[in-house]
């Protein structure tokens, strides 16, 4: 049953996770994280600032405010986790693990509605935790775009009818070809960082993490991190039974299953004995590095977590370790660069994704006001919070556009598609690309792949069966929709 | 009224989204950054002035509790609701409304960041120099209420010495303001009184900052000293003896260091006992020469290492570790206790030793990063608060820290404030009298004592009987029958002895204006002078305190004039730390006297009044802007200067405040409300000064011009370059004559640099070349010699000491920028009006000053008209001087201050039976 009003503080929930009292004594209230924090910057409130909160989750957990208090579960969600303010907090506040604590308490106590619940089930129970439903789901999404069934049903207002007009918006452009992990192995092809011949760069393997969403809607960066990689003395991996690397759960509370996952990528990525664990997309750069926090408790994956995490890298602060390739044919790109919440704030990594654009011949790169503050995206928070996300990325938008760039650079998947709709709706035709991409393009330019050794083959026939079973999942939702049309046009 | 009606009513003024009342958001506002908690009944966010005029409208009517509350970053616990009530928070009031680089000033919201505001400035090149450590979020109306300071005031002074005008909400609702976009106020400093006066005062809801151009070159050294802290301390009262003030001078121990080195990773070393950060900005010709010097005192005391940033990365990087350094302190225990005391700096050694044997004593860690340069020390004791004992312990420690601050001479908070948490100490600092004019003065601002309430005042403290009456603060009562003059003789040969009583002839010299005062006393003593005015005020004797007549002819004709006390045997230098750049000296000294004996130690107070060898300081602090001198571009003026005071009031109680520090948040800043009050609410008695190192060198640039316009390019120039000049003046052919420069040139520009002989040297060549450019003629420079020969010239044509028949001085203030089209507007309706003018401008700050000169017998009927022109174009035109038999005509002070109502309660709460200078100052027309 729905625990409510106790006043005694966290909930003793099986597998739930209580705000630690040692992270909240840290914080001293000295107020340094205000103006750092997006959702303080807007509303001026104190509840709506890191230190409010964290006040907030203090309340509850000394008995002084329900768990179920309104404005206690508002802020769970009203916080965007950009750990902006952990990135100032002079006092070395761990408030993400605070937040992710929180969170999980709020979740537990949370009136949902039937449709939240399946729809929550369906998509962190099902599709997250299995690599093949979520992409017999994502081949789906790739027939409805196109086949023309998306332009119709946009049109048709069925959307608004069930209030997915906005989510569906998010929907980002899904792959012709997939890139996911099946064990494949791509040699390293040049040794030399290009700077200096006389020193080859000993070859490192690394091991991609494919992920989720990104082997299908992002693919093509995953292609550009093997060929840059490559490019730059390094032998890829992609290892087989990886999964999801679980920061939706952890962010959404659901530590169980963001621990299976954890162990499950350890697991799979460890197998082949890499030197560097790559991940492509900021937060889950930033949640990979999290896997010793996750599985502090556990005897056995603890340890191995922590030998884990010292390999973890996110793609811009590995090509930057390895120096990288500058390329020769100037790219007279015009690029301003948004930074990844969890990678400026979480993992600190600032100057490697600048350190990369600057390798690239030609570029120019105009720095925007406030490039570190949150875009909005935030995992699902342009889902759960489409007000305050709107805020946040048209204050992004603007402040890319008063660059005078042409081109939005940027580190992760969820500020790619949130600032690729926020364009699209400002009928502004200005490409987002993954830092990683503008490096690859580079690379191309130079002439660097003209021989053809560094294509990438072509996904095989799981892919097949993926398509015809999607097939068959879009045919019955949309008999499902038109069922229901009819059915309330009676 | 209950809660849902008040809601509501708050709503109709607000909006919904301004009002907060759930237990989830009461919450949140029970605390700042300080300790204490307690949650405030509502909350409500305002936009506007007008809004918070209404929200205060209703806390009156409902009387209720009223305190306001910026960032909630403050340490002393200044914004917590003690009484519940409503809880203001300025956080939406963000509008920075007009940035004047030229003027050198901006508007600004209290919500407004200080970084946003330093931004701001930055655009144009301008900076706004306090620093608050807490500066990138905490706001410009916290700043203010806290007087903020900051690493970088060592120089530039804290937020009072920034802060030029406020718009206020009295805790009735009525709204007020202070000061101005002018450089200067005429009538009693409100400004200065509510910087500083932590929300207990009225509710700032804007304020003119005063911006400055940003500095040519800055230089930052990380000084490293292995062995102990205290050589540290050391350096830095010796660089300060060697005549350099840096910007700032930052100290960390060793803790510390490696608490942000690890957040932050700023390049502090491992290994240190102490580090000091010091900055030196200015002008880069001879900074190195500077910066090896002080590289070189610094290893006179061991410094083991000194490193100069070369980058500006670098640089900040030094900044933001020293700016961590509190936060950091949260890495090291889940509690600390941060002190904020203020020593003079030649006892920072000591202090250090004793923070470390207290530490020891009661076996807790304490960390030390603190503004060495200003003896402003932040002792930060790192306990954690769940062991009852530790807590004991950290409080203890504290107390005895404080406690040890107040002994050395110092003070219990430099700039964080009193709020709940420093409360019981003022009750050492202070005595029954000081607290008792604090009271007065805060009755005077929040009579019901709703606003901000259970603030600053000691717990235990108990308002004497008369100020709870409030009908009159005298302790002693007017006698009911009139004396005789011999009785009054009697009495005040009593107390100084007959030879130092004057009558008839004897008191003739001591004229105000030309009446002369019936009896003149020459006290010894402060306790001559309490004597004194307990007659005086037994006898209803009015009384002028004598400023050696340098400002005789100033302000409106006495209504009476019985007693002048003169302080002309009060003239020592009672006190002199050349090291900590302070001095006590006795009120009754002269400038001249004063600065003879500075001299000797390459001291000195760059006041520049008129008539040096006659005027009094407690005169200059008593005229105020009227005596402002001409280098307060440089140097600021007495108001500035002042880091304590000491004062008789009317009823012979004689008060302090402050003491030998120059950062001081310990109460209501007492010195400030006599800048410029005309000695209407007291006698002075004792100043205590900040001083200045005499400069290495200085030197000055002449130029003639055919127009005014062609000055006026320089000045601009001048004024948004970053040289520095000490002075920027603009003159004409009549003081040309006195200074023996050409007199076929209308108009003279007159530059003076203070500083570096190399920077001296550059500034007056750039200008030269500017003058050159703008078509100036007969080009002259004067090297320091020169220049001290004619400097009084300068300095006295302003003199209000003596006025001939037929002459007038007249003070016409308006913005620097129009400062050279007033000159012409000024000087022709001069003419217009058959007077002849001649006219010295202080460009800088925009001051005109104009003595006109009229056929015989013909400046009584132009006057007048005159001066009602002038108000119209400048309503702070004061006649200065005149001759006394014209004034009843005239309105000598100019348009009344828009807080003249507030003025005249704090005049009546001081002096409730106008003994001092009756009907002399703007208030009682």
């Amino acid at each position: 049953m729905m625990p409510t009003n106790t006043f005694e503080g966290f909930l003793d929930l099986a597998g739930v996770d209580k705000p630690s009292d040692e992270i909240m004594n840290t914080c001293v209230r000295c107020g340094l994280c205000l103006q750092s924090c997006p959702t303080y910057v807007q509303l001026e409130v104190e509840p709506s600032s890191p230190r409010g909160r964290i006040a907030l989750i203090r309340g509850v957990a000394e008995g002084r405010l329900p768990v179920d208090a309104p404005g206690f579960l508002h802020q769970m969600n009203e916080c965007l986790g950009c750990l902006a303010c952990q990135a100032v907090c002079p006092s070395g506040v761990q408030y993400g693990h605070l937040l992710e604590a929180g969170r999980a308490q709020a979740a537990a106590v949370r009136e949902k509605s039937w449709l939240t619940k399946l729809i929550e089930i369906v998509v962190y129970q099902v599709l997250f935790m299995s690599p093949f439903l979520l992409r017999v789901f994502g081949r789906s999404m790739w027939l409805y775009q196109r086949t023309g069934v998306q332009a119709l049903v946009r049109k048709s207002g069925i959307l608004k009818l069930m209030g997915m007009e906005h989510s569906e918006k998010l929907l980002p452009k899904i792959n012709d070809r997939f890139v996911y992990a099946q064990g494949q192995h791509f040699a390293p092809k040049l040794f030399t960082n290009g700077v200096s011949q006389a020193q080859p760069v000993l070859p490192k393997r690394v091991a991609l993490l494919t992920g989720c969403a990104q082997s299908m809607a992002f693919a093509h960066v995953h292609e550009a991190t093997i060929r840059t990689l490559r490019a730059n003395g390094c032998e890829v991996l992609l290892p087989e039974g990886q999964q999801c690397c679980g920061a939706l759960h952890a962010h959404g509370g659901d530590f169980e299953r963001a621990r299976e996952l954890a162990r499950k990528n350890i697991d799979a990525l460890e197998a082949v004995s890499p030197d560097i664990v790559v991940v492509n997309a900021a937060g889950c750069s930033h949640h990979l590095k999290e896997y010793a926090h996750l599985l502090h408790d556990d005897p056995v994956y603890g340890p191995k977590a922590e030998q884990f995490v010292a390999k973890g890298r996110d793609i811009t602060e590995l090509l930057a370790e390895l120096g990288p390739r500058p390329t020769q044919n100037p790219l007279t790109w015009h690029v301003t660069y948004q930074e990844p919440c969890h990678l400026a704030h979480g993992q600190k990594v600032t100057s490697q994704p600048r350190q990369v654009l600057n390798a690239v011949a030609g570029l120019k790169l105009t720095e925007m006001k406030d490039s570190a503050m949150c875009c909005g995206s935030a995992g699902t928070y342009n889902i759960t919070q489409p007000e305050m996300a709107e805020k946040l990325l048209d204050n992004k938008l603007k402040n890319a556009m008063a660059t005078g760039a042409s081109i939005i650079a940027t580190a992760n998947t969820g500020c790619s598609i949130q600032l690729t709709a926020g364009l699209k709706d400002r009928q502004t035709p200005m490409p987002v690309m993954h830092i990683v991409e503008i490096l690859d393009a580079g690379y191309r330019h130079d002439g660097l792949y003209a021989d053809g050794t560094f294509d990438i083959p072509a996904e095989d026939d799981t892919q097949t069966k993926a398509i015809v079973a999607g097939v068959l999942v879009l045919t019955l939702v949309l008999i499902g929709w038109v069922l229901k049309s009819l059915w309330k046009r009676k | 009224m209950n809660q849902q009606q008040l809601i509501i009513e708050l709503t109709n003024i607000v909006g919904a989204s301004g009002v907060l009342h759930k237990p989830e958001e009461i919450l949140v506002y029970e605390y700042d950054a300080s300790f204490g908690t307690h949650p405030p009944d509502v909350i409500v966010l305002p936009t506007t002035t007008e809004q918070v005029s209404q929200i205060a409208q209703l806390a009156a009517q409902h009387q209720l509790p009223l305190v306001v509350r910026g960032a909630g970053t403050g340490l002393s616990g200044g914004a917590i609701p003690l009484k519940g009530g409503i809880l203001v928070v300025l956080t939406r009031m963000t509008g920075i409304r007009n940035v004047d680089y030229r003027n050198r000033r901006a508007v600004v919201e209290a919500g407004v960041i200080n970084l946003h505001l330093v931004n701001k400035a930055a655009e144009g090149g301008y900076t706004y120099a306090p620093d608050p450590g807490s500066g990138r979020v905490s706001t410009i109306g916290g700043n203010i209420a806290s007087n903020a300071g900051g690493p970088h005031c060592l120089a530039h002074g804290v937020t009072a010495n920034h802060i030029l005008g406020l718009k206020v909400v009295m805790p009735d609702g009525e709204i007020t303001e202070t000061g101005g976009p002018l450089a200067d106020s005429i009538g009693y400093d409100l400004t200065g009184v509510l910087v500083g006066s932590e929300g207990t005062l009225g509710i700032v809801t804007e304020a003119t900052a005063q911006l400055m151009p940003q500095a040519e070159t800055v230089s930052t050294l990380m000084v490293v000293f292995k062995t102990n802290v205290e050589d540290a301390s050391a350096a830095v009262s010796d660089v300060i003896a060697h005549g350099i003030v840096p910007t700032a001078m930052e100290m960390m121990d060793g803790m510390v260091c490696r608490a942000v080195e690890e957040a932050v990773h700023a390049g502090y070393p491992d290994d240190a006992a102490g580090v000091l950060l010091i900055e030196v900005e200015g002008l880069a010709d001879g900074l190195d020469e500077t910066m090896s010097k002080i590289a070189e005192i610094c290893r006179e005391h061991n410094a083991s290492e000194v490193h100069r940033a070369t980058t500006a990365a670098e640089r900040t990087a030094l900044w933001t570790g020293r700016k961590s350094a509190l936060g950091a302190m949260g890495r090291l225990a889940p509690n600390y206790y941060l002190e904020d005391g203020v020593v003079p700096r030649h006892k920072l050694p000591d202090a250090m030793a004793l923070v470390e044997e207290i530490a020891a004593k009661y076996d807790l860690p304490i960390g030390n990063f603190f503004h060495a340069g200003d003896g402003n020390i932040h002792p930060t004791i790192l306990f954690d608060r769940r062991d009852p004992d530790a807590k004991h312990r950290a409080h203890e420690a504290s107390v005895e820290i404080l406690n040890a601050c107040i002994e050395m001479g110092g003070t219990v908070s430099g700039e964080h404030g009193i709020g709940t948490e420093k409360q019981d100490f003022l009750a050492k600092l202070y005595n029954q009298n000081d607290l008792d004019a604090m009271a007065d003065l805060k009755a005077c601002f929040n009579p019901d004592g709703r606003l901000n309430p259970g603030k600053i005042f000691p717990k235990t403290y108990q308002p004497s009987v008369t100020i709870r009456d409030g009908a009159t603060n005298g302790a002693i009562a007017k006698s009911t029958t009139k004396s005789s003059a011999d009785q009054i003789a009697a009495k005040l040969e009593g107390v100084v002895g007959a030879k130092n009583v004057l009558t008839g002839d004897g008191a003739q010299p001591y004229a105000v204006g030309d009446q002369p005062p019936a009896f003149v006393a020459r006290p010894g003593s402060v306790e001559e002078i309490s004597a004194l005015m307990r007659c005086a005020t037994e006898a209803d004797l009015a009384v002028s305190p004598w400023d050696g007549g340098a400002q005789r002819y100033l302000g409106n004709p006495l209504a009476r004039l019985d007693l002048v006390i003169s302080l002309e045997r009060m003239t020592e230098v009672l006190e002199h730390y050349p090291s900590d750049l302070t001095a006590a000296v006795q009120a009754g000294c002269t400038l001249q006297a004063a600065n003879e004996s500075l001299a000797k130690v390459k001291q000195m107070l760059p006041l520049d009044a008129p008539l040096a060898g006659q005027n009094t300081l407690g005169g200059i602090v008593a005229a105020g802007p009227l005596a402002a001198g001409l280098r307060r571009l440089s140097y600021g003026t007495v108001r500035d200067m002042m880091v304590g005071i000491q004062m008789v009031r009317t009823d012979g109680r004689v008060i302090r405040r402050g003491g030998m520090v120059v950062k001081n948040v310990a109460g209501y800043d007492m010195a400030k409300l006599q800048y410029g009050a005309l000695d209407t609410l007291g006698v002075i008695t004792q100043l205590n000064l900040k001083l200045f190192p005499q400069p290495e060198d200085s030197g000055a640039v002449l130029a003639g011009f055919a127009d005014r316009a062609h000055a006026g390019q320089v000045v601009d120039k001048l004024m948004t370059s970053r040289l520095q000049p000490a002075t920027i003046t603009l003159f004409d052919a009549g003081l040309a004559a006195q200074l023996d420069v050409s007199q076929t040139q209308p108009y003279w520009l007159f530059v003076r640099f203070d500083g570096r002989a190399a920077a001296v040297n550059r500034q007056i060549k750039d200008t030269q070349n500017w003058m050159n450019a703008a078509g100036g003629g007969e080009i002259v420079t004067w090297e320091a010699a020169t220049l001290n020969r004619y400097w009084t010239t300068l300095t006295d044509f302003a003199q209000m000491g003596q006025i001939n028949a037929d002459e007038a001085l007249l003070r016409v203030n308006v913005m620097p920028a129009e400062v050279v089209n007033g000159l012409g507007r000024v000087s022709a309706l001069c003419r217009e009006h058959a007077l002849d003018p001649h006219s010295l401008v202080d460009a800088a700050s925009g001051v005109i000053w104009v003595r006109v000169q009229a056929e015989a017998g013909q400046l009584a009927e132009n006057l007048a008209p005159l001066q009602q022109q002038l108000l119209a174009v400048a309503p702070q035109t004061v006649i200065a001087a005149c001759p006394p038999e014209l004034k009843p005509g005239l309105n000598v002070w100019g348009r009344p201050p828009k807080a003249a109502a507030l003025m005249q309660r704090i005049r009546n709460r001081f002096d409730p039976l106008h003994i001092l200078n009756p009907k002399r100052y703007l208030l009682e027309v």
